[in-house]
């Protein structure tokens, strides 16, 4: 049941998100006149302290959030499960140094290390991404070296070294497909706590940069007109909320229908 | 026979300790009625009065003046009792005796050579120098005389000695500790003492018992750094600070309708913002692009909608309460067609691409920006906007490593005088200007040596027309000052934006 429910809600919201730019909306035509607008005609969820349209501006939000959050979980994906199949199958010393150095990261708080990047670098998506990706990839790491610890002591691989196959053709074609259920589990899991630190970075001001929305800069400019209007936080945030809500109620389901327990 | 602690017990006497552990965010003293918090949205980068890249408002009660400014913004007796022109390129000044430092130190005319010396210094680089550029040297007559010398006559000699950069700082002090040093740690004659900086959060000051002006009634201030606006109009509405500057364009109303609360409100009583243009870098050399600019900018309806009417449009950076204010000169219209027209005149008819960077630190800074940004996109103008943290903008500002455009806001404050409002950022080779037109030098330093107050007057709008002409930057409005109070403080707020906490009563 929640994983249907789930499924509609992230289908639903995702196919808007995209659709955004098929749908006539302006996110970034501003209106002076038409400033601080409430939810009615012609403005479905009113118009933002410029006159810009807040409903174009939530939905081309969320397609912004959702991209940097899989593009940063692209990232952390390749390098982590790398990291794992690597060190679950040669063990030893690589194992060691590169399960120290999961701990290490674990260890580096995020917002420190986003900062410093930022000042150094410049705050904006692509550095952000960066961030997010590179300091992302111990979950997938764990749960790659996991299975690969489980699945390199089976008949078949014995079996396929036998007959001389090469450790990368191992790796490659027995290990790699095995990991891909629990990594999706996980990957699902892992998307919705993307989305909230882009939402927190970029409320921060140190990600998205106007007037380029993302559901965390909305929330930041909304704030600012609190005194005025309740529309322009409670939108984003409650749009925020439900795309959180979906994704882990399906990442919930699978988890369930996998029979995997996200155990890390 | 002992009996175990059962485990729920243990868990909560755990929780507690931690708890208590935790240490409690670094909260200011309760409000006592001898203590008085005040949040401002501007950051304190150093409290060296030679060297401010800020507004003087804190370093204003840490320090005096030969010359000091009362509550009618007339020029009154200081550190020094009198003065009078010796002759035209001479100003002496008589010291008041039987002033010491917060340390001990005595004030003398030595102090005085000292002070102005070290900001005159071009190794230096003192950013504040262009307010005092005048100045030659100083002379010391006798401990308690010293003659101020012009290069040209200066009649401003008096009002550029009320402000800093002039504040008196002590010679031996300076310089066994040296000035980076001295700005985290300032002493002077003024009315509080230095207690303490917690930087980026507040700096603490307490009362001079023997001030010589008299001691202060109020004992403490805590002087917060409360960048963020919800958090400032939070402080004063909880009771956390008792004043707040400034108010956000957006919760004025709420405020005034606390029974508890004030707004007080100083038309024209804030900085002019604008955006500065770098006049030297292409585009922006041609003053046909610089017009356009103007030309696409609506700044009526900015000041109307975005800013809620709390500014003024303003046509040049010289304000009402300014000695040369030229109420004559108007704006440009908001006008896209011809903004358009003179780009393509310009040779740019497809539009130009341009780095601009805004602040979040002026009222509504940001949304202007952005509000400016499109509206310049719409004529053609593709902007690339930035909006950089203040306290890493206010650095790279002085030093020319800003975009071409940039956002700034300016105004003679403290001097009230057109000197101040636009020599800084018109005259070429100053540190806030990018500015180099040599009909504008001439004229902005004739005006600095010209006396009678008739031709400064007329020269003054001069300059104010050429500079409307010539669009070396697009001035956009003037903010008005917007003072949060808690109606226990009795105080009126000033067209100069001091705070001098020594005029403030608590009830």
């Amino acid at each position: 049941m929640e994983g249907i429910i789930g499924a509609t809600v992230l289908g639903v919201l995702l196919i808007t998100a995209v659709g955004a730019g098929m749908l006539g909306s302006t996110p970034y035509q501003q209106d002076l006149g038409a400033a601080l607008l409430p939810p009615g005609a012609g403005h479905l969820f009113g118009t933002d302290s410029l006159g810009r349209d807040l409903w174009s501006r939530v939905l081309v939000g969320l397609r912004v959030s959702v991209t940097v959050a899989v593009m940063a979980a692209a990232i952390s994906v390749a390098l982590g499960v790398t990291l794992g199949m690597v060190s679950g199958f040669y063990g030893g010393t690589l194992e060691a140094v590169i399960m120290r150095l999961a701990d290490i990261q674990l260890a580096v708080p995020f917002v420190l290390l986003t900062l410093l990047i930022v000042a150094v670098l410049g705050a904006n998506i692509r550095n952000l991404i960066a961030v997010m990706g590179v300091t992302g990839w111990v979950t997938y790491a764990r749960v790659s070296r996991g299975q690969t610890l489980v699945i390199r002591h089976r008949e078949y691989v014995d079996a396929a070294r036998a007959s001389g196959a090469t450790d990368r053709h191992i790796i490659g074609r027995h290990v790699l497909p095995n990991i891909g259920g629990p990594l999706l589990v996980v990957l699902t899991l892992d998307l919705s706590r993307l989305v909230l630190l882009e939402g927190a970075m970029s409320f921060l001001g140190f990600g998205v940069q106007p007037p380029t929305p993302s559901l965390g800069s909305l929330l930041s400019e909304g704030l600012r007109s609190l005194a005025l209007a309740w529309w322009p936080v409670t939108f984003p945030g409650v749009t925020l909320a439900i795309f959180v809500f979906g994704v882990n109620l399906f990442g919930d389901w699978l988890s369930d229908r996998l029979n995997f327990r996200a155990n890390v | 026979m002992s009996r175990r602690v059962p485990l729920g017990v243990v868990r909560w006497v755990v929780m507690l300790a931690a708890i208590s552990l935790v240490p409690l965010q670094a909260s200011v003293a309760a409000p006592a009625k001898d203590t008085l918090t005040i949040a401002r949205v501007t950051a304190t980068l150093g409290l060296d009065p030679g060297f401010l890249r800020e507004p003087g408002t804190i370093v204003d009660n840490i320090f005096d003046t030969l010359v000091a400014r009362d509550q009618h913004m007339k020029l009154v007796p200081g550190l020094a009792t009198s003065w009078k022109a010796v002759n035209p390129t001479t100003w002496q000044f008589a010291l008041r005796r039987g002033v010491t430092f917060h340390n001990g130190d005595p004030f003398d005319a030595e102090a005085v050579k000292f002070t102005v010396e070290r900001v005159l210094d071009p190794a230096k680089h003192s950013p504040t120098i262009s307010y005092i550029r005048t100045v030659s040297r100083v002379d010391v007559v006798n401990p308690y005389t010293v003659n101020i010398v012009t290069a040209e006559p200066d009649p401003l000699v008096p009002t550029r000695f009320s402000r800093y950069p002039t504040e008196i700082v002590p010679p031996k002090y300076v310089k066994e500790g040296g000035d980076a040093a001295f700005a985290s740690r300032p002493v002077g004659t003024g009315p509080y003492k230095f207690v303490r900086w917690v930087k980026d959060n507040y700096v603490e000051v307490e009362a001079n018992p023997t001030y010589w002006g008299g001691a202060p009634k109020i004992q403490h201030v805590f002087w917060r750094w409360v960048p963020d606006d919800i958090a400032r109009v939070a402080a004063l509405q909880r009771g956390e600070a008792d004043l707040i500057e400034p108010v956000p364009v957006a919760w004025v109303t709420t405020i005034e309708r606390s029974p508890r609360l004030r707004v007080d409100r100083v038309k024209h009583g804030g900085l002019i913002i604008y955006f500065g243009l770098k006049t030297d870098v292409p585009p922006l050399n041609d003053v046909r692009v610089r017009r356009a600019l103007a030309y696409a900018i609506d700044v009526n309806t900015i000041v109307k909608t975005i800013l809620r009417g709390f500014a003024s449009p303003m046509a040049t950076q010289v304000g009402p309460f300014d000695f040369g204010y030229d109420p004559r000169i108007s704006r440009y219209p908001y006008n896209p067609t011809r903004a358009r027209a003179l780009l393509t005149e310009a040779g740019h008819p497809n539009g130009i691409e341009i780095e601009m960077q805004g602040t979040r630190r002026y009222l509504m800074g940001a949304e202007v920006s952005q509000a400016i940004a499109q509206e310049l996109a719409a004529v053609g103008v593709r902007v690339k906007l930035e909006i950089p943290e203040w306290t890493v903008y206010a650095q790279l500002v002085p030093v020319k490593k800003q975009a071409p455009i940039y956002m700034l806001g300016w105004g003679s404050t403290q001097t009230l005088d057109a000197d101040a409002a636009i020599y800084p950022i018109l005259h070429s080779n100053e540190p806030y200007s990018t500015v180099s037109d040599s009909k504008l030098d001439r004229l902005l330093d004739e005006a600095r040596h010209t006396v009678d107050p008739q031709a400064r007057g007329r020269l003054y709008g001069q300059i104010q027309e050429l500079a409307h002409e010539d669009v070396p930057m697009l001035t956009l409005y003037q903010e008005d000052s917007l003072y949060g109070l808690n109606n226990s403080v009795a105080w009126k707020a000033r067209p100069d934006a001091r705070i001098p906490v020594i005029d403030i009563r608590l009830r």
